[in-house]
């Protein structure tokens, strides 16, 4: 096994555990949520029925079933909260994974920074193990979903509540249209932004483990100037009122800028780590 | 030969390292002496790469630092640098997997001989265990080359003892030792060369052998004179 993907699956061994209680506290928020979604709406139709006397058949026919989608929006918090706290999890993992290594006196940086292996090694590896975090997270949310539409039937019946499927689970939630996107082009949008967005953050922590303060400043002063680059199709005096340049031409350029962000990002990471890093 | 030529290191504004050169031959034992902050360590990180100097060049038997000369030269820090999570077993077989210059059989024979458990855990080892713990990864790899920061440090005097056994045995014959240490005493006898470094810049560089010889004075006679003034 090449010293690479070695060094993928050490990255993966020292956070599974922190992975698997993300995941744990997922399914936990989540099923809870529903559990409690439909227990609340069942009681406001029993209130509301009794308050009319009315049956709950005659609701049903009036209002319809509530479906799993609708369920969702309903719950709001409850059920999104895991979802808050995973990427909020995941994020400060982005700069942990680097200032661990750092961390007390046995300082692990060391080791590794002496690993006979090229050290754009040690740096796509750290990457590619957040990339494989959150697409297992994403991918636990995906598995989710149909169970705890089951879920949702088994605790609350089918007089009330009614199914829904994956499609329109997605198409009705902006959270989950973020993370599940509908499109393969809407994926590598999403995902490569986050990619790119996550390679800023390692740019930053190496300048700063490179520079000590004068590399906080110039991380500080990195992510406007992506931000700003990132602009360019919009700052065009009239692009945005006028539409000077078509849909198609400003998706083009904000790809190309997207690509030059994402190979300087990784040229200055690269080459803070091999020639700046200090241990 | 390990070839260091004019380094200069700063950090921030204050220049660490002025005009540092000498150089250290396999199959000796070279020793870096100074007071605390004079920059030892920083001498040894520049060589291992794990600091960037401002200028000099730093050559291992001719050629510059690479990742494959990791394969060639070991560093065996002041405190153990492995996680505090990981155990003994663990911090072998991370050694084992990384690099082809591993020597399972030797690992087996210094763990023996240090009565290192391989169940322990590094973060509960006592110092003397962890400082033993930390020499075994670094004299395990067949290298030509092994650094050394401040081995005796902090450590009681029977794992010392131990420690400084490992000095004339057959794991550091033929190899080139740099040291740094401010316990000269241990190892006066089994030093070859020393390099005394002041204010960044080295105040001499002597052959121990050379000085017993012709001046009659032992290591720790230089030193007076030199820090003494």
């Amino acid at each position: 096994m090449n010293r690479y993907l070695k060094l993928v699956h050490w990255e993966i061994m020292r956070f599974w555990k922190l992975l698997a209680a993300l995941a744990i506290v997922t399914i936990v928020l989540q099923c809870v949520g529903i559990i409690y979604e439909t227990q609340r709406y069942t009681s406001q139709v029993e209130d509301q029925v009794q308050m009319n006397n009315s049956t709950i058949t005659a609701f049903v026919q009036q209002n319809g079933k509530l479906s799993f989608s609708e369920a969702l929006e309903r719950a709001g918090l409850s059920f999104f909260a895991s979802i808050a706290l995973c990427i909020g999890g995941l994020a400060l993992y982005v700069f942990f994974i680097w200032y661990k290594e750092w961390f007390g006196k046995n300082m692990f940086i060391y080791r590794l920074l002496m690993i006979p292996t090229a050290r754009r090694n040690i740096y796509f590896a750290k990457l590619t193990a957040i990339l494989l975090f959150v697409l297992s997270l994403v991918a636990l949310q995906l598995v989710l979903l149909p169970l705890e539409n089951g879920l949702y039937l088994l605790v609350g019946g089918d007089v009330l509540f009614k199914s829904s499927s994956i499609v329109d689970l997605i198409a009705g939630n902006r959270i989950l249209m973020f993370l599940i996107p509908p499109t393969f082009a809407d994926f590598v949008i999403y995902y490569g932004f986050g990619a790119i967005v996550v390679l800023i953050a390692f740019t930053a922590v190496l300048l700063e483990r490179s520079y000590k303060l004068r590399g906080v400043l110039a991380a500080i002063l990195y992510l406007p100037a992506v931000a700003v680059f990132m602009m360019i199709p919009f700052l065009i005096p009239g692009n945005v009122t006028e539409t000077y340049l078509y849909p198609a031409e400003s998706f083009g350029i904000e790809i190309a800028l997207g690509v030059i962000v994402t190979a300087f990002t990784v040229w200055l990471g690269l080459h803070l780590i091999t020639k700046k890093v200090t241990v | 030969m390990i070839e260091v030529k004019s380094i200069r290191k700063k950090y921030g504004r204050k220049a660490v390292l002025k005009d540092v050169s000498f150089t250290a031959e396999k199959g000796q034992i070279t020793c870096l002496i100074g007071i605390n902050g004079v920059g030892k360590s920083t001498v040894l990180k520049a060589i291992m790469g794990l600091t960037p100097v401002t200028d000099g060049t730093i050559l291992i038997d001719g050629k510059p630092l690479s990742s494959r000369v990791y394969e060639h030269i070991t560093f065996i820090p002041d405190a153990i640098s492995m996680p505090p999570g990981m155990t003994v077993d663990g911090c072998i077989q991370f050694m084992k997997d990384y690099y082809v210059s591993w020597n399972p059989k030797r690992a087996a024979e210094l763990a023996g001989f240090f009565k290192l458990s391989g169940s322990d855990r590094v973060g509960e080892l006592s110092k003397g265990n962890a400082a033993k713990l930390n020499l075994l990864l670094g004299l395990a790899l067949d290298v030509d080359y092994v650094l050394m920061d401040e081995p005796f440090s902090g450590i009681d005097m029977f794992s010392r003892e131990q420690i400084a056994s490992v000095f004339t045995s057959h794991l550091i014959e033929d190899r080139g030792v740099i040291i740094t240490t401010h316990e000269i005493n241990d190892i006066e006898h089994l030093i070859d060369k020393v390099i005394l470094l002041e204010n960044g810049l080295v105040r001499r560089e002597f052959d121990t052998e050379t000085v017993r010889q012709e001046e009659g004075k032992s290591v720790m006679d230089v030193m007076r004179e030199v820090y003494n003034g």
